[in-house]
């Protein structure tokens, strides 16, 4: 008797509670429902309120990719006027439901965040001809298809310039997550930007599997550290931190990535590998409220400083360094050193164009 | 030589960071599961502990009421997970998956509430204590006795929870609501209130690892910081055959595996990284087919006991 008394009020307590937080939450964030009539009637909504909406991998509070990408909309929302959603945290598994329940939905901007979307997208994108889809650090295109591409040689390369001008023991790492043709892009930038200014340096790269599990960063970096490495440039979320810390407290130069990380650090972080996603996603964004989108790539180089640029310097980077990454970076924008695909070993890469 | 040296003890020193929370949080099972209470809510306890004590410490500024608010708000989950299986019933895996799935959903919600400046500046941390003279000896001393007080807890928990479990009768009371809850009832003891305390001890234990891990190791705290450890502690405790020496010797196998494949990367090996990744998984796989040999779980693990008098 007891006991049933029990378990009847510790559900209605339970969902009571349940209920109740699930009340703060809607009053704290209050998020724009779409009515039935969007999706019924999407293309008069289409000429009425312009819409875009993103899938972002991570959790927004990542300070790297994924909050990038939601304060993208933010960006939009207050530039364009559009009427903007999204969805964090959306596994491999539940790409394409997030991606065409948005076009449902009468979204005329669809944006995938990662490279990761793309086999996504590709299998979306022909029932949703009226949705333009676009892929953030993408490779493919289709009538309704077109990605947004950073161009992470160009970046890499001046990178690497900074690491092997700073590097004592000629040892310099490059510490991601996981490996694909964006990092790996990334990498080989930085391969071939510090062999030009040290041509026998030695180059590492180490993966942790985790954009965001910071322990286990720092546990590489310490790994890093060992081996003899004096520079590491991370190309991680939220697991950066733990770069950056170890670096600091153990010694060691970091280059930071997608934000200017040089105020996290102004003693360890010799300059960042800067991004302004928001700003290229917000720019896409306009495009497509023209209508002048195109099913294409959209590279973003150094020669727009808005979205890709090398980030402040530390006091520790001597002159001669900055010239050589300032001559490095003309000479990009100017096409005086461009990349061509080849084969290194065996295995598909990327190699400086005419190199002497 | 020195060369070496330094970088054996770096290597130790990586291995001891990687075991700790996972050691915690396996201890943390094996009181729940040797009193016959499954836990897989150790993933959601870990959590817990390593967002309650990273708030309080950014509230409060003191680790040590970060800790006590750890293996208070541990030993609470730990009650929840207690009342759920023992007196209501409900199916072990299941409750233990619903602490885990509303731990991530809860400290995700709660973090981003606590925690909302844009630069995250780095909590205060605990730090090393060095016991004098013994933290002299090459190589071991800074390994075992240059360390923060949570290690040498930690270190003084494994003999204890030993000699407890298998010398004392406490420990035989605990091990026998594990095997044969009916003959203990029968023997005067509340197979209800031993399964309490011990599920909620394993909460608070758990709750200390993820206090470790944002306190000690990372000094930050990021949502999902737990990263699965709470799963490799459970395959640790199953490995270690519930047994506290050979469970925690087993977290310090993943640990070790954890620390070498990354400096195997380190050194440029040219291994593709995926396979090393793998690597701590692929060793406690062929230990457990190798050395483990049959691994027999306490008899009465996950029935729930219903005392006949009570049955209605």
């Amino acid at each position: 008797m007891v006991r049933k008394l029990d378990r009847r009020t510790f559900i209605v307590w339970g969902s009571a509670a349940f209920g109740g937080s699930l009340l703060i939450k809607g009053c704290a964030s209050a998020p724009p429902t779409p009515t039935a009539s969007s999706v019924t009637s999407s293309p008069a909504a289409s000429a009425s309120a312009f819409k875009v909406a993103i899938a972002i991998p991570g959790p927004i509070t990542d300070k790297g990719w994924s909050q990038a990408g939601y304060e993208a909309m933010d960006v939009v929302k207050s530039k364009l006027g559009a009427e903007t959603a999204y969805v964090e945290k959306v596994a491999q598994a539940d790409q394409a439901e997030v991606l065409s329940d948005f076009a449902r939905r009468g979204f005329n901007l669809v944006i995938a965040h990662g490279g990761q979307f793309e086999a996504a997208v590709k299998q979306v994108a022909a029932q949703f001809p009226n949705t333009f889809f676009a892929v953030s650090d993408g490779v493919v295109t289709g009538s309704n298809i077109a990605s947004l591409q950073v161009d992470h040689l160009q970046i890499g390369y001046l990178c690497g310039i900074v690491a092997a001008q700073m590097t004592k023991s000629n040892k310099v790492a490059f510490l991601t997550a996981q490996s694909f043709a964006t990092t790996d892009q990334e990498y080989r930038g930085f391969e071939l930007g510090a062999k030009s200014v040290k041509p026998a340096i030695e180059v590492k790269a180490s993966y942790t599997n985790d954009w965001n599990d910071i322990g286990k960063a720092k546990e590489a970096t310490q790994a890093l550290l060992a081996s003899g490495v004096d520079v590491v440039y991370n190309m991680l979320d939220s697991a950066a931190l733990g770069v950056i810390q170890t670096l600091s407290e153990k010694g060691g130069y970091a280059i930071g990535y997608f934000e200017d990380q040089l105020k996290l650090a102004p003693q360890t972080v010799l300059t960042s590998a800067v991004q302004n996603y928001g700003l290229a996603i917000a720019n896409i964004a306009s495009i497509a409220k023209n209508g002048q989108m195109k099913g294409e790539i959209y590279k973003l180089g150094l020669d727009k400083p808005d979205i890709l640029r090398l980030g402040e310097f530390s006091a520790a980077v001597t002159d001669a360094t900055k010239q050589k990454a300032t001559q490095a970076k003309e000479s990009l924008i100017a096409k005086k050193i461009t990349f061509e695909e080849c084969k290194v070993s065996g295995k598909d890469s990327w190699c400086i164009k005419g190199a002497a | 030589m020195s060369d070496s040296a330094a970088f054996l003890s770096d290597y130790l020193a990586a291995s001891l960071r990687l075991s700790v929370p996972l050691a915690f949080a396996a201890l943390g099972g094996l009181f729940s599961e040797r009193s016959g209470v499954l836990n897989i809510g150790l993933e959601g306890m870990l959590l817990t502990g390593a967002f309650v004590s990273a708030a309080t410490v950014f509230y409060t500024g003191s680790v040590w009421v970060a800790i006590l608010a750890a293996l208070i708000v541990g030993g609470l989950v730990g009650l929840l997970h207690a009342y759920l299986c023992v007196t209501l019933r409900v199916d072990q895996l299941v409750s233990g998956l619903a602490i885990n799935l509303s731990a991530a959903g809860l400290t995700a919600f709660l973090s981003r509430l606590v925690f909302n400046s844009k630069t995250s500046q780095p909590l205060q941390g605990l730090d090393a204590i060095a016991i004098p003279g013994l933290s002299q000896i090459p190589i071991v001393g800074s390994l075992f006795f240059n360390q923060d007080p949570l290690v040498y807890l930690l270190l003084l928990l494994v003999p204890l929870i030993t000699y407890l479990l298998f010398k004392t009768s406490l420990g035989l009371t605990l091990r026998a609501v594990g095997e044969y809850p009916r003959a203990a009832e029968t023997a005067g003891v509340s197979v209800l209130f031993v399964r309490y305390l011990s599920v909620m001890l394993s909460g608070c234990l758990a709750s200390l690892g993820g206090a470790y891990l944002v306190l000690v190791h990372v000094k930050f705290f990021m949502e999902d910081i737990s990263a699965g450890k709470g799963f490799i502690a459970l395959a640790a405790l199953i490995f270690g055959r519930w047994h506290p020496i050979s469970t925690v010797l087993a977290c310090v196998l993943f640990g070790a595996t954890e620390a070498l494949q990354l400096r195997i990367q380190a050194f440029g090996l040219n291994i593709p990284y995926q396979f090393l990744v793998m690597l701590p998984y692929v060793i406690a796989l062929f230990a457990l087919i190798g050395l483990a040999g049959k691994s027999t779980p306490p008899a009465a693990l996950g029935i729930p006991y219903v005392k006949e008098s009570l049955d209605d």
